[in-house]
């Protein structure tokens, strides 16, 4: 580099004084300075085209065009805290932007999570404009070609994901804040007023432009990415997340809404939604959702996509367990494993962008996780990489089904009213301990509520009387102040505020103390059983009643989570407190979208079902409750306490768009209440 | 005189490379003239001046600033634990590229920074051997070309760095004076004496700001030290009122917290609800005066200084009481709004262990008058005679203080330590002391 050259500065002075008196005189003699001298450049300056002129450069702009994938697998940022699953403890809360959104405190003055402007962050990861992505993806397609050792399959490849990412944050933007402004191709920074000061364009439009680009995509991805590039788009990412366009598109919230968005009108005074749409109009939107849903299961199927089995030997500490209950284990193994066992065979798209660091300790897995207790072998009492910060809600407790697949108040055979009721399971030779084993301790203090309970509960909850499996060992967990899992004071605010652990995001094999001691694995955006559920979803509401097609689909996962298919139980007057629910259209829609919020737990995906459904007001303006978690005994830590008060408006359904956006460009018409 | 500079910088490109900075000034001294004789023992000097001059400045930016109509595009490595910039892909992770960050787009219309300069200034010395003098100037700067960060880029545009541009135009208006006096009146007996006193304002003519919806929310026009802030009304009596006043953007609120005004009345209160309000953060007024006199072996001397026009904010994050295990200032103890004292007019809005950041938002609630005046010094002293006797060149006994009294509408802490008074504060010193000298 050159950068020797100083400064030059030619500076001519005359001057003429006089004893008493000075006076203004002079020529102006400009002499022209060698301007040689000034055309000084560093030699070493990066352009763009040199980024887009080989492979291994123009891979950098891919990976920069991803980066902006928001990072939901961190938690202070995850939008997957939004709704009412996930409880942090009291002073650390704040810690946690999603939960304060849950609590009213969202802000046009400083948004949280401000996916349209991007914003300071109390994590390593800021959160990234998604406009800025956009660019990204712009300027990654207007310079592509440019690059020599490509062929032209591997050109449209790079080419094809990058449009499909640049229709994915659209379609993040969209889900965020409704109409958005559609950024076709970069804009320079010397454009003219009428470029960079756009309207927002209507739902409609921004669902098609979406639809389009994610077509155009599609026709030059190569249908399913290799080892070493799992994480990037193929077609069988990007046919699948388009099926969940469609069925965002086709939704009661963005279809015929009306009621929310009949005076919510751009400048022009026409209605950014399409709140016109007739019955007709959304039955067709269903149509085309069923559609592309089925064309991304068989795509899927094709590759050899498909629910997660365990099939590897248990482990070592679980081997009796399976002896004598083999196929609970088994289920139980399915269910517990599907999302930990990384890159399996459910997996459709991922985030893959791990961070390796030893500081950053912020990802789900690392926060959910409970410290080994004292009397284990490992790293015991040891909080780092398992921050035990966030719990369940005990809404979570109550959500989970019965072991027939139906809600706890509506199958007869559970005793709802006495579900407070402390008891002692079964001890280990009783005829009632039969099915537990490896799923209850026996012989250990419980509560009714967490007998008799779907395999899913199990899996995904740290129980009270269950086991805890990670640090490569079953840790038998009791949550009450003292014990595994439960308060000590020494850890502070890494404590479970609830009193109820999330155990889905522990892997088995992960220990405290490092990042090498955190089993990686990628968190799921997309995985078959969501699909198999959009299938009965989108299914239901294109037909008049429910088809036997629909049952088949929601059976498919609950047949993996090891209950009885969904219009037999339902159909059971025996067992089912409002028989044959699952014959209507509106009684089905409910079971569907309950079946999500339990396969899908705590992967984000309840939050926006309420949001489609227009419940999200109704679901979460009641406090997210959970156990006294400083008791030490049953009669001090099962009294419920409000740990969240939910304070979720209508106001709420579409995020605020940055007060200084608004300032900026005049064009943009703000979100109602905002 | 005159002088004029056509300099060039590498900084710059194309047309915008060099630029022509001429400045001109002259000066008279009028009392030196032979009609003044008639005069001069009344007004013994007489001096008028003025210049005027451009001024370049390309150093607009610091040194990694220096190719700023350049493009800067930075590669990133993969070997950083975590890729804020890049990704990760494929079953181990490892297929990595830390990706590229632009740190500054193309800008080849950046150019010189103008400052035009004007002063006018006058002496005046009056009486024989002019014991009494007086300056007074008058300074005008209207810088232009400022480069500095154009405000009005949207979102939208997704640009990854900020743009700036020469943008701003601030003018600056000063006078300056000040009033010397030193006599011996006898060879026991002097006296100086001194008064200055500095008038600044400064007023923004032109900036790339936002398109702002409402005229009070833009800058221009307004000092460049100017506050901006809410308007605050009182504290919140109960929920009902609450529920019935326009909702406030700044997080959690309950009886007792800070209710704002809803200034362009569009039913929330947020950051458009700002004001400009109070006086700069820099003081305009400055001023300072003293005297020292000396009789046979005694001298004394003091010396006061102060400000006026000068605003401040109340800090009421670094003053909060509980937070951090922090004490309670007594009147914060004494006079916060509780259930059982709901004062909404009281010093403090209600109590919490948290920071309650609807209550810290910068308004008019904390905003006070920092202007102070203070006795910066005191001094009497004696000085020994016939001391060379015990070998000594000189010796002296003096009794000083300093910051003995300060005067100021603002009575809770010293308000020269401005926002937060748990701050270090300035001492009151008081010093005895022996000059000796050998």
């Amino acid at each position: 580099m050159n950068y020797m050259k100083a400064l030059i500065s030619k500076i001519r002075k005359l001057s003429i004084v006089h004893s008493k008196l000075s006076i203004i005189t002079g020529l102006l003699l400009l002499s022209p300075a060698c301007s040689d001298y000034l055309d000084v450049v560093p030699d070493s300056t990066l352009t763009l085209e040199n980024i887009f002129s080989m492979k291994e450069q123009a891979y950098h702009a891919l990976a920069k065009v991803y980066s902006y994938l928001p990072h939901n697998e961190r938690a202070v940022h995850s939008t997957w805290l939004l709704g009412d699953e996930f409880v942090g403890f009291a002073t650390s809360d704040g810690w946690y932007i999603p939960l304060q959104i849950m609590r009213g405190l969202q802000s046009s003055s400083s948004p949280r999570i401000p996916y349209w402007s991007g914003g300071s962050s109390v994590d390593a990861y800021p959160v990234l404009s998604l406009y800025k992505g956009i660019r990204q993806c712009n300027i990654f397609l207007e310079y592509i070609d440019g690059v020599k050792d490509m062929n032209d399959i591997e050109k449209a490849d790079w080419k094809g994901q990058v449009m499909f990412l640049k229709a994915y944050y659209h379609f993040l933007l969209l889900t965020h804040y409704g109409p958005v402004v559609i950024s076709e191709k970069s804009t320079a920074p010397d454009a003219n007023a009428a470029e960079l000061f756009p309207k927002r364009s209507k739902v409609d439009d921004c669902f098609d432009y979406i639809v389009r680009t994610m077509d155009t995509a599609i026709e030059g991805l190569q249908e399913r990415a290799g080892s070493s590039e799992l994480g990037q788009v193929d077609k069988i990412v990007a046919t699948s997340i388009k099926a969940r366009v469609l069925l965002f598109r086709a939704s009661p919230f963005y279809s015929g809404n009306k009621e929310f968005f009949g005076d919510f009108l751009d400048f022009d005074g026409q209605p950014f939604f399409p709140v016109d749409d007739d019955a007709a109009t959304t039955k067709a939107k269903w149509k085309d959702a069923v559609d592309a849903i089925d064309a991304a299961i068989n795509l899927c199927k094709e590759n050899g996509k498909d629910l997660y089995v365990y099939t590897k030997e248990p482990y070592i500490f679980d081997r009796e367990f399976f002896a004598v209950n083999r196929d609970k284990m088994q289920t139980y193994y399915d269910l517990r494993m599907s999302i930990v066992d990384s890159w399996n065979k459910e997996l459709i798209w991922a985030i893959s962008n791990l961070d390796f660091n030893i500081t950053q300790q912020g990802e789900l897995a690392h926060t959910t996780n409970i410290p080994l207790p004292p009397g284990y072998t490992g790293v015991t009492d040891n909080t780092n990489y398992t921050l035990k910060e966030l719990g369940a809600s005990y809404q979570m407790l109550e959500r989970f089904y019965t072991k027939n697949g139906l809600p706890i108040d509506e199958d007869l055979t559970f005793d709802y009213n006495s579900r407070f009721t402390v008891i002692t399971t079964p001890g280990v030779d009783e005829a009632a301990f039969q099915g537990y084993q490896g799923i209850m301790q026996p012989g250990a203090e419980s509560l009714n509520l967490y007998m008799n309970r779907e395999i899913r509960f199990y899996t995904n909850l740290g129980s009270t009387g269950g086991y805890w499996r990670s640090h490569e060992n079953l840790i038998s967990t009791q949550f009450y102040a003292g014990t595994g899992g439960g308060y000590a004071s020494v850890f502070g605010t890494k404590n479970l505020y609830s009193g109820i652990g999330i155990q889905k995001w522990s892997h088995p094999e992960t220990r405290s103390g490092a990042w090498e001691r955190v089993i990686l694995y990628p968190y799921p955006v997309m995985r078959m059983a969501d699909l198999y559920l959009m299938k009965a979803e989108a299914l239901n509401e294109y037909n008049d009643v429910p088809t036997q097609e629909v049952y088949d689909a929601i059976n498919v996962v609950r047949r993996r989570a090891g209950i009885p298919d969904v219009e037999v139980v339902w159909s059971e007057p025996s067992l089912a407190k409002s028989p044959n629910k699952h014959s209507t259209k509106s009684g089905m829609r409910d079971i569907i979208l309950y079946e999500r919020s339990v396969e899908l737990a705590f992967e984000g995906s309840h939050f926006w079902d309420m949001i489609r459904h227009k419940r999200a007001v109704s679901e979460f303006s009641k406090p997210s409750y959970g156990w006294a978690y400083m008791g030490a005994t049953a009669s001090t830590f099962f009294i419920l306490q409000p740990k969240r008060i939910n304070k979720f408006s209508i106001t709420d359904y579409l995020w605020p768009i940055d007060l200084n956006e608004i300032n900026t460009n005049a064009n943009l018409k703000q979100n109602p209440g905002w | 005189e005159f002088a004029y500079g056509y300099n060039g910088s590498e900084k710059f490109t194309g047309e915008k490379k060099f630029g022509f900075f001429p400045s001109v000034g002259g000066g008279w001294l009028a009392s030196n003239e032979a009609f003044w004789e008639p005069v001069k023992d009344v007004v013994s000097l007489l001096k008028l001046k003025a210049t005027w001059g451009l001024l370049g400045n390309d150093a607009i930016a610091g040194r990694e600033g220096r190719f700023w109509f350049l493009s800067n595009i930075t590669k990133v490595g993969a070997g950083a634990t975590y890729l804020s910039n890049g990704y990760r892909w494929g079953q181990t992770y490892s297929n990595a590229f830390g990706g590229y960050s632009t740190i500054r787009y193309a800008n080849p219309d950046i150019g010189w920074e103008i400052s035009e300069k004007y002063n006018i200034g006058l002496e005046l010395g009056l009486f024989k051997d002019s014991p009494l003098k007086m300056q007074v100037d008058f300074f005008k700067d209207i810088r232009s070309n400022i480069y500095m960060q154009r405000e009005n880029f949207p979102s939208t545009a997704g640009l990854e760095a900020l743009i700036s541009g020469n943008v701003g135009e601030v003018e600056s208006k000063c006078i300056d004076a000040s009033l010397d006096f030193q006599k011996f009146f006898n060879k026991d007996f002097w006296m100086t004496g001194r008064v200055n006193m500095t008038y600044a304002v400064n007023k923004l003519l032109d900036l790339d700001e936002k398109n702002y919806p409402d005229e009070y929310l833009k800058r221009k026009g307004h000092n460049i030290n100017q506050w901006w802030a809410l308007a605050a009304e009182r504290l919140f009596v109960d929920e009902e009122e609450i529920r019935n006043s326009p909702r406030q953007d700044f997080g959690a609120y309950n009886a007792g917290d800070i209710k704002y005004t809803d200034i362009n009345k569009d039913g929330v209160v947020n950051d458009n609800d700002r004001i400009a309000m109070g006086f700069p953060t820099v003081p305009e007024v400055q001023y300072g005066f003293g005297l020292s006199a000396g009789y046979k072996h005694f001298d004394f001397s003091f010396f006061f200084q102060g400000n006026a026009r000068v605003s401040f904010f109340i800090d009421p994050k670094a003053i909060a009481p509980f937070s951090g295990r922090r004490n309670a200032l007594a009147i914060i103890a004494r006079g916060s709004w509780s259930e059982t004292n709901p004062d909404v007019h009281a010093f403090w809005p209600r109590l919490s262990t948290t920071t309650m950041s609807n209550n810290t938002q910068q308004s008019s609630w904390w905003l006070r008058d920092g202007s102070f005046m203070r006795l910066k010094n005191l001094e009497l002293g004696y000085t020994f005679p016939s001391i060379k006797k015990v070998g000594l060149q000189s010796g002296r006994l003096y009794l000083s203080a300093e910051n003995l009294v300060t005067v100021s509408p603002f009575k809770l802490w010293d308000p020269e330590m401005g926002s937060n008074g748990l701050g270090y504060p300035i001492n009151k010193r008081f010093n005895v002391g022996i000059q000796l000298a050998f």
